[in-house]
């Protein structure tokens, strides 16, 4: 099976002996949206820029589209959107997309053709003759994802391609972004928002320390770090202390607008639970199963303890 | 367009950013029409009565005498940079070589018209005024091309494309350079058409100027794209850029007359006179020329050509060895 990317023992460790990669080994599928995760510092950036040729590795092997990366040609119908990226103040949002399609070997009429439809496509058509400078970070970063997927690439990494982008952009740019995989287009995503990668991405991987120590689909992973355990929510009314302390055998955790969330085991065991509401005169609004998202699996999987105090159910 | 003319069409329009690259353009245009424009052509005296045309200069040689008797000793200073002595007896087969030669020049003067030799020594003053406006200028300019190129979050998108390192290096100088090129082609230009039309001598040897100029602003740039690759500073590479241009020589002057006595001193002296890209050298080559041309000083200018070379090529090294 060819891969769109694919990484064999992939290392790189930065001068000052800093390493960021060990034997990273990666396969992604062509025409599927990959997510890779991972906390700060995790090696991210540095595999995304090991693939593009503006890291180099210590290491290892990696080819993209089937061609070894220290080839320019890997680079051939690949679009990418780097995290904090600074576009010269002095272009205008088309000048943008222009320079770097020019630089991708994309002339004439298709050219001004792509450029129009990308920016059109990120909602930005009658933006297009203003310069970057003074877009918002959101309208930028929309002018970096419509830069990247000029020439209609087979191949698209996207770091971190909705940040300061206003929610309703973040949907429209979901779109895009769907139309490109739909397009057979292979899109590898960079992003802290882990909500995000749950609605978009076929497959994920989660890389730590330098190294991949999960990848599946998002189901997978979720199963994986729920086990057999599984959430129920309970809406009710206001709980008597000692049902309170009852319950916390199932790990209960409050919940805003009087809902409670408990861990159970067997599904049988909700209506053992609801039995001690009702016995204890507790009215019951609402039941719901609660799936476990793909946040609570990465943490999960990678364990609360980042030297940061992390609450189950959110970040502190 | 390529790869390669979009590289050069961004230097533009980042020099368009910078401004600098436009009042350099706009002080050379300046230079040339005001010099023009105070050009004219008079009718003057010769010492043996007969009356010539000469090129005169308003408010600062209206006579055309200045300019006219300039051309001598312009000329035969072309001979003197030849000499490896400042003590010449007149006596030793070198003193009679330049003796002979002296002569020739005074033929020549007497063959070259009045009018002529106005002109020429007029490109030669005003070559000099292009030349240093332009340097300076150009100096500023360079100085932020590759720095702004290497900033993080600019180069990651330009690195990504299917472009070798080569190219983007070497695209971004030839951008540089082939700006700095047009604008200087178009400097001389504008002064040969203005001077022609003004005096009706069409000297193409104001173009003569050129290769040596373009070949120290080569140097110049590359010295100032290594250290813009290097260490990504702006300022660094300017202040390195007019230590370069400026003050290398003035030192070196100075270093001659300071008398150290030892021989090893005296050899150092020599061995840094020999191996420093000298600018003001290669400028004087290159300004003379116009009036005589196979008065070249070649050393000074191999040694700028290795420099060239030596700067493009560690840059280059540096720019694809890093990570970025």
């Amino acid at each position: 099976m060819s891969y769109a990317i694919q990484t064999i023992n992939l290392s790189k460790t930065y001068k000052g002996g800093i390493t960021a990669l060990r034997g990273v080994d990666l396969e992604v599928p062509k025409g599927c949206c990959f997510g890779l995760l991972g906390p700060n510092g995790a090696g991210k950036s540095t595999l995304v820029k090991i693939l593009l040729s503006i890291v180099r590795p210590s290491g290892g092997t990696a080819t993209l589209r089937g061609v070894d990366i220290r080839s320019a040609e890997a680079r051939r119908r690949v679009g990418y959107l780097p995290e904090g990226h600074r576009f010269p103040s002095y272009l205008t949002a088309a000048g943008v997309c222009r320079y770097f399609a020019q630089l991708a070997g994309i002339e004439g009429e298709r050219l001004a053709r792509e450029v129009d439809d990308k920016l059109a496509l990120v909602g930005l058509a009658e933006w297009k003759d203003t310069k970057v400078k003074s877009f918002s970070k959101g309208m930028a970063q929309r002018v970096g994802v419509a830069q990247a997927l000029i020439g209609d690439p087979e191949v698209v990494f996207l770091d971190e391609p909705t940040d300061g982008v206003d929610p309703v952009a973040r949907q429209g740019l979901r779109t895009v972004i769907r139309r490109a995989t739909d397009g057979g287009a292979t899109v590898f995503i960079n992003s802290h928002l882990l909500s995000e990668i749950e609605v978009l991405c076929d497959e994920v991987a989660i890389l730590d320390k330098g190294a991949v120590v999960q990848r599946g689909s998002v189901s997978e992973l979720t199963a994986l770090a729920s086990g057999n355990k599984m959430q129920v929510r309970f809406r009710t009314g206001s709980l008597p202390d000692e049902l309170w302390a009852k319950l916390a055998e199932h790990k209960a955790e409050r919940e805003p607008d009087g809902w409670f969330r408990v861990e159970i085991e067997d599904e049988a065991e909700i209506s053992a639970i609801i039995d001690a509401l009702r016995s204890a005169s507790v009215l019951v609004f609402a039941v719901e199963p609660r799936r476990m998202r793909l946040e609570d699996a990465y943490i999960e999987l990678l364990g609360a303890d980042r030297g940061m105090h992390v609450a189950r159910g959110g970040t502190v | 367009m390529g790869p390669l003319l979009a590289i050069i069409a961004d230097t533009w329009r980042q020099s368009r950013q910078q401004v600098v690259f436009l009042i350099m353009l706009g002080a050379l245009a300046l230079t040339v029409l005001v010099s023009v424009a105070l050009t004219h052509t008079i009718e003057g005296h010769e010492p043996d009565g007969t009356i010539v045309e000469k090129v005169a200069v308003h408010g600062i040689d209206d006579e055309g005498q200045l300019l006219t008797s300039a051309w001598m000793g312009l000329y035969s200073s072309t001979l003197m940079r030849e000499l490896e002595t400042d003590d010449l007896d007149p006596f030793s087969e070198e003193g009679q070589r330049m003796q002979e030669e002296l002569m020739k020049i005074a033929e020549l003067q007497a063959q070259t018209s009045a009018k002529q030799r106005g002109v020429e020594v007029l490109i030669y003053a005003l070559g000099f005024a292009i030349y240093a406006i332009s340097m300076l200028l150009f100096i500023a300019a360079s100085a932020g091309y590759f720095p702004a190129l290497l900033e993080a979050g600019a180069i990651d998108i330009v690195l990504a494309k299917p472009l070798e390192r080569w190219r983007i290096f070497f695209g971004k100088y030839l951008g540089g350079m082939a700006l700095f090129g047009a604008a200087l082609f178009g400097a001389y230009a504008l002064l040969f058409f203005g001077l022609g039309l003004r005096t009706g001598i069409w000297h193409p040897a104001i173009f003569r100027v050129m290769p040596l100029q373009l070949l120290s602003a080569a140097t110049l740039f590359g010295l100032i794209a290594l250290l813009g690759v290097l260490r990504g500073s702006t300022a660094l590479a300017m202040i390195v850029g007019y230590i370069g241009y400026v003050l290398v020589d003035k030192i070196m002057r100075v270093l001659l007359f300071v008398p150290f006595g030892s021989d090893r001193w005296q050899s150092t002296q020599e061995l840094l006179r020999t191996v420093i890209p000298n600018f003001a050298q290669v400028r004087e080559t290159a300004l003379l020329s116009v009036i005589n041309a196979p008065a070249t000083d070649w050393q000074p200018v191999f040694v700028m050509l290795a420099w060239l070379l030596l700067s493009l090529g560690l840059g280059y090294w540096v720019f694809y060895r890093r990570d970025y």
